[in-house]
């Protein structure tokens, strides 16, 4: 698949160090899934592969006869529905043209091969070392007592593109919740001492915020 | 009384946790349409609290769909930087509520922990916001930065009006920095903060084979089947060890031949 992979940002030593510390590996990954071994593009941790590396995913599958008992189709159709999870700078349009286009180049001349492009979500990235990173770091340690660690999100929030791409601001995302929050889900919950934590932490920052910018300056 | 804001934060606590209790009471669940009026009333009542915190240049702003709640705070005059606060006020739906130990818009405390629907997704993480801005406004009576807070009654529904929201009103909107509290921490005594989010693309393949369907019997073996042909696209997307496709497309991606041209 030419082109996939040409625009991934690699992951720096420094970067690989940082997300070492995540306490997250092969054993919680089972535990979370239940399947008997991770898997995934070797020489990357299970914390790379999620966070840092591109992923692929056929979501769905489907066509000729699936019913009971038997009927002897040779179907006019197959279809597959396919994600791909993108990192810095990949871009959504891009990707998702090079994948059809490889896909139909590979296919045999005895079928067509069409594509729809659904309305993809930019990656996103914010430096580290960016001052309002730093003046949140700074915030997060005086009321937690240790310094926070970076990591990078295998999801989207789309609206963290928006603001890069339509405002030109970098986005601080300071969250306070819990990975066992049961969000969208029964009995969702919210720790309360880091609700408390939380006020304090934008107390903090809005305090920090202006000197770093400034310095930075 | 409270002399500082963070004493103030401290001082307050049960108050504030009264308060997000009222707002998650409200059952603002955006996919379905029967809880509209609950959109407008918790658009409403974030408006009003708003006010009360001291800020007056609130706004309930009409969208196509929900609206979304706009503040304004300038005080700290244009050479203060500003920040863009972002949060959403709708929910989930609830569903099997037959799973949950209190009902999920009664908010209820167990032990250290609160439980309902937007407790943490996000009217919990955005009120926490709101009570750091009150802290500073009410005890010093300013804030050492602008703040523009955007609230936002999709989010769970894709945000279909958000993009167009933000450009029409981009001049209004600038910022230095956006923040937003819509994620989790490692432990709950390791902070740690997202400073990266993988982007999503989507593609829907049809594979055409026969104008219709065929028998088996009376073409079996003289046609290519789409299904066959399909298995053996999507088998070509990974290696056994889970790179993705071809040589060539690993060579390009291998970090150390990679690393320092970005
Ligand atoms: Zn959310």
């Amino acid at each position: 698949m030419p082109g996939f992979y040409d625009d991934v940002l690699p992951l720096s030593e420094e970067e690989r160090a940082e997300l070492a510390r995540i306490p997250y590996g092969e054993a919680e990954l089972r535990a979370d899934t239940g399947v008997p071994r991770a898997w995934g593009e070797p020489g990357f941790t299970v914390v790379e592969r999620i966070g840092g590396r591109p992923s692929l995913d056929v979501n769905g599958l489907w066509g000729g006869f699936t019913g009971e008992g038997a009927k002897t189709v040779i179907p006019a159709r197959a279809y597959a529905k396919i994600s791909m999870r993108l990192v810095p700078n990949q871009d959504p349009d891009q990707v998702a043209q090079a994948t059809l286009a490889y896909l139909q180049h590979i296919a045999p001349p005895t079928v067509t091969v069409q594509g729809r492009i659904f309305h993809g979500t930019p990656p996103a990235i914010v430096p580290r070392d960016h001052p309002a990173m730093r003046a949140a770091a700074d915030a997060y340690e005086r009321v937690w007592g240790r310094r926070p660690i970076f990591t990078r999100e295998g999801g989207s929030i789309p609206v963290v593109a928006l603001f890069t791409t339509q405002l030109n601001m970098p986005t601080v995302l300071m969250g306070f919740g819990l990975r066992d929050d049961n969000l969208h889900a029964p009995n969702e919950k919210f720790y309360l001492p880091n609700f408390h934590r939380g006020v304090e932490t934008a107390v903090h920052f809005f305090h920090l915020l202006p000197a770093a910018l400034k310095a930075h300056a | 009384m409270a002399a500082t804001p963070l004493e103030y934060v401290r001082v307050h606590r049960d108050r504030f946790l009264e308060e997000l209790k009222a707002l998650l009471r409200i059952p603002s669940i955006s996919t379905l349409p029967e809880h509209k009026d609950d959109m407008e009333q918790a658009a409403q009542w974030l408006a009003d609290h708003i006010r009360s915190i001291g800020i007056s240049d609130v706004q309930v702003m009409p969208t196509a769909g929900h609206p979304i709640v706009y503040a304004e705070w300038l005080g700290a005059g244009p050479d203060a930087p500003t920040v863009l606060i972002y949060g959403h006020y709708d929910v989930q739906p609830v569903d099997p509520v037959e799973e949950w130990h209190t009902p999920p818009f009664e908010p209820t405390i167990r032990g250290d922990t609160l439980y309902a629907r937007g407790a943490s997704d996000d009217k919990g993480q955005l009120f926490v916001h709101l009570k750091a801005i009150e802290a500073y406004l009410h005890t010093q009576g300013r804030l050492p930065l602008n703040i523009k807070v955007l609230l936002e009654g999709e989010e769970e529904c894709g945000s279909p009006n958000l993009a167009p929201f933000i450009q029409k009103h981009a001049q209004r909107l600038q910022a230095d920095v956006a923040l937003i509290s819509d994620t989790h921490i490692l432990e709950p005594d390791q902070p740690s903060i997202v400073y990266s989010l993988r982007g999503l693309s989507y593609i829907e393949l049809t594979v055409q084979g026969p104008a219709h369907d065929l028998h088996s019997g009376m073409y079996g073996g003289a046609v290519d089947n789409p299904l066959h042909v399909l298995a053996r696209l999507i088998a070509a997307l990974h290696d056994a060890t889970g790179r993705c496709g071809c040589a060539r497309f690993l060579r390009r991606c291998a970090p150390a031949e990679r690393r320092g041209t970005c």
